[in-house]
């Protein structure tokens, strides 16, 4: 075959040097541009919320959103196959996947210690509106984790065939598009090439994960409706740990009434949520699942978690070179949490909501003191700038009008204000979720995944940090320095006997 | 309003249609281009308080050049147009669209995001912002002569990496054509 000539180079580069964008979108690029450069704080300001920008992207959030998605796919459930009792589930499935869309509310509560927070009590109210050819709706109502608030909202959509997840905070005036990983509907077509699965149509993936044993509760009434109860405490979803769900079918319809799901993440979380007031079969159009953003929202793009073995290295790497170790556990909590005590021990707090507190105060210093350097004489501000870090924080803080205990704290942050930064660059949540989701991946896959993070480090560049299956023979073997082998089942027992006990 | 406010609006009257241009065709993603358009004068106002730039514009295309390229490293697998987000962009057949689905279109722009900085703005400038090249030449503080050496020169690597590409799936490596 020949080379592309010039000539074809030449006739590609002016097709793309005609492209003119439509002048809606130019006049939108333009106003947008416009209104961040009046309305936004000056650029100095920003300086300091890049410090706060990791601290402010709370993970209670994420993980309460996140696991309201795994009940979300739990809600359309069918997963048992057959029972002896008077409602066949298979029954259930055959009608429900006949579905075209449906809408249910979910309620949840989480009880514990999470990550960024002292202990305590998180909950959050969703209404869902879920279509096979559109995707997914969530408006969601849940406590603010900060306390600023009363309760905040979010309008969460996902859109497989776009991909795309488009999240709406009204409450930040902000929205947020993640774009999917194209690995994401990959791998799950390669396990299926039933379309629907590319959607990760929650029937579909419950199905698959949960088969198994269940118990026949017997009937019971609710709300007038005559329903019929089964039990599982089998289910392995990789955020649910010790999970009891119980389903409520309607005797007669054959289809879910009501859910209620208990399971701990990590093992400080519990969480209790109930599924209700379903309505099946619902006539959707495109505009139910259109995301309609207000005039004067910003927006954020960030990509979303990968479930590659690549992604699962990266997210180990940047965890051990930022805490000098790797997480002890793959869990759904618990590297979130280690990595959140880390970003608290720096920051000298331990409470999310203090420490937004402390970057206002943080701004509205670093903006007064603004103005004080600007009094002094340019020999002065040489001065200064010569001095060392340590002593030129000091002087700094000598001038921050601020009660002796927070200029502790705040002197700490600008202490280790390189490294915050430094970590806020990193998108550190994304690379830990791609972790344990690759990790979580290989559990419901059932390829024998084992982690040894609480014994192995970077320096033992020969033990097995984490394994799993390949096939009958073979083993994938993620080593303490990175590198990656596959190696026989003899030769894994053998590492595997090496490691400390 | 301050200085660098100021001078960042103007900046967008002046330059900011011809900036989102390039960003789409950058980019072949209108709603993308929006986003970068914003980010782009986000990080210029955090420039403008700490550099003294003295060509804002030149300064503003190079970012915008940056910008794009970084999207198109995260992005290499999305080739299919997602819909703008507060409206449909454009119908099937409109050249955006096809360009999307242009398999040698978005070769090309991989090859260009794999150049050095100086080559690829010379080179985006000219071939698809048909800039002159006096024009390149003053904003990379460099004569005509060594712009249209430069430019060649990419095109003949464009020419054998692409050529390469189709007989088999192995890339070359990036070249430094600038020398």
């Amino acid at each position: 075959m020949s080379k592309i000539s010039e000539e074809e180079i030449r006739r590609h580069l002016e097709l793309l040097s005609r492209i003119q964008p439509s002048a809606q979108s130019a006049n939108r690029a333009i106003q947008r541009v416009r209104r961040v450069l009046t309305e936004h704080e000056e650029a100095p300001k920003r300086k300091n919320i890049s410090i706060w920008r990791i601290i402010m992207k709370n993970p209670v959030v994420k993980i309460a959103v996140a696991a309201a998605v795994v009940l979300a796919c739990l809600a359309g459930l069918y997963f048992w196959t057959s029972t002896q009792s008077g409602v066949a589930l298979a029954d259930v499935l055959e009608k429900v996947e006949q579905m075209q869309a449906f809408m249910y509310k979910m309620k949840m509560v989480m009880t514990g210690a999470m990550p960024g927070m002292p202990a305590g009590k998180f909950e959050m109210e969703t209404a869902v509106t879920s279509s096979n050819t559109y995707g997914t709706r969530m408006d969601v109502t849940m406590t603010d984790p900060t306390g600023r608030r009363d309760k905040i909202t979010q309008q969460v959509y996902f859109l497989p065939n776009r991909k795309v997840q488009i999240t709406i905070m009204p409450e930040q005036k902000q929205y947020q598009r993640m774009e999917l990983d194209d690995n994401m509907p990959a791998k799950m077509k390669k396990q299926n090439n039933d379309p629907r699965e590319q959607n990760n149509d929650p029937r579909e993936m419950i199905k698959r994960i949960m088969n198994g044993k269940y118990s026949d509760m017997g009937r019971s009434e609710i709300d007038g409706v005559e329903v019929e109860g089964f039990r599982t405490t089998h289910a392995t979803l990789g955020a649910m740990e010790d999970a009891n769900i119980v389903l409520w079918v309607d005797a007669e319809k054959r289809l879910p009434v009501r859910m209620e799901i208990d399971f701990k993440m990590g093992e400080q979380i519990q969480v209790r949520s109930v599924i209700y007031d379903y309505q099946w079969d619902i006539s959707v159009d495109a505009n139910d699942f259109e995301p309609v953003i207000p005039e004067g929202f910003t927006s954020s793009t960030v990509k979303a978690p990968s479930i590659s073995e690549e992604a699962a290295i990266e997210g180990l790497k940047s965890f051990a070179d930022i805490l000098g170790h790797y997480p002890k556990k793959l869990n759904i909590m618990d590297p979130s949490r280690e990595f959140v005590a880390f970003i608290q021990e720096l920051a000298g707090t331990n409470s999310t909501g203090e420490a937004l507190k402390l970057g206002e105060k943080i701004k509205a210093a670093g903006l007064k003191l603004k103005d004080e350097l600007k009094e002094l004489k340019e020999e002065e501000l040489k001065e200064l700038a010569k001095l060392p870090e340590e002593e030129k924080i000091k002087k700094i803080m000598e001038k921050i009008e601020l009660p002796e205990e927070e200029k502790i704290k705040i002197k700490k942050i600008m202490e280790n204000k390189e490294i915050l930064e430094k970590i806020g660059r990193m998108d550190m949540m994304r690379q830990i979720q791609s972790l344990v989701m690759f990790y979580t991946t290989l559990v419901q896959e059932k390829k024998e995944p084992a982690y040894y993070g609480e014994s192995v480090t970077p320096a033992d560049t020969d033990k097995v940090l984490l394994r799993w299956k390949v096939s009958d023979s073979e083993y994938r073997v993620i080593y303490g320095d990175l590198r990656v082998e596959t190696i026989t089942a003899e030769k894994l027992a053998e590492l595997e006997a090496a490691l400390p006990k | 309003m301050t200085d660098c406010q100021k001078q960042l609006l103007e900046l967008l009257d002046r330059s900011g249609a011809k900036l989102h241009m390039l960003l789409t065709r950058l980019t072949l993603r209108e709603d993308v281009a929006e986003e970068l358009m914003q980010e782009l004068f986000v990080k210029l106002s955090d420039v403008a308080t700490s550099k003294k730039i003295s060509n804002w514009d030149a300064y503003a295309y190079r970012a915008a050049v940056n910008l794009a390229f970084d999207w198109r490293r995260r992005n290499k697998q999305i080739f299919v147009p997602l819909e703008a987000v507060n409206e449909p962009v454009s119908d099937d057949c409109s050249p955006l669209n096809v360009l999307i689905r242009n398999e040698a279109v978005q070769k090309i722009l991989s090859v260009i995001g794999r150049l050095n900085s100086t080559a690829r703005e010379a080179f985006i400038m000219r071939y698809i912002q048909q800039e002159s090249y006096e024009f390149i030449a003053e904003q990379l503080d460099k004569t005509p002569h060594q712009v249209r050496a430069l430019c060649s020169k990419v095109t003949n690597y464009l020419r054998d990496v692409l050529g390469q590409s189709r007989l088999s799936s192995t890339g070359k490596e990036v070249h430094d054509v600038e020398n």
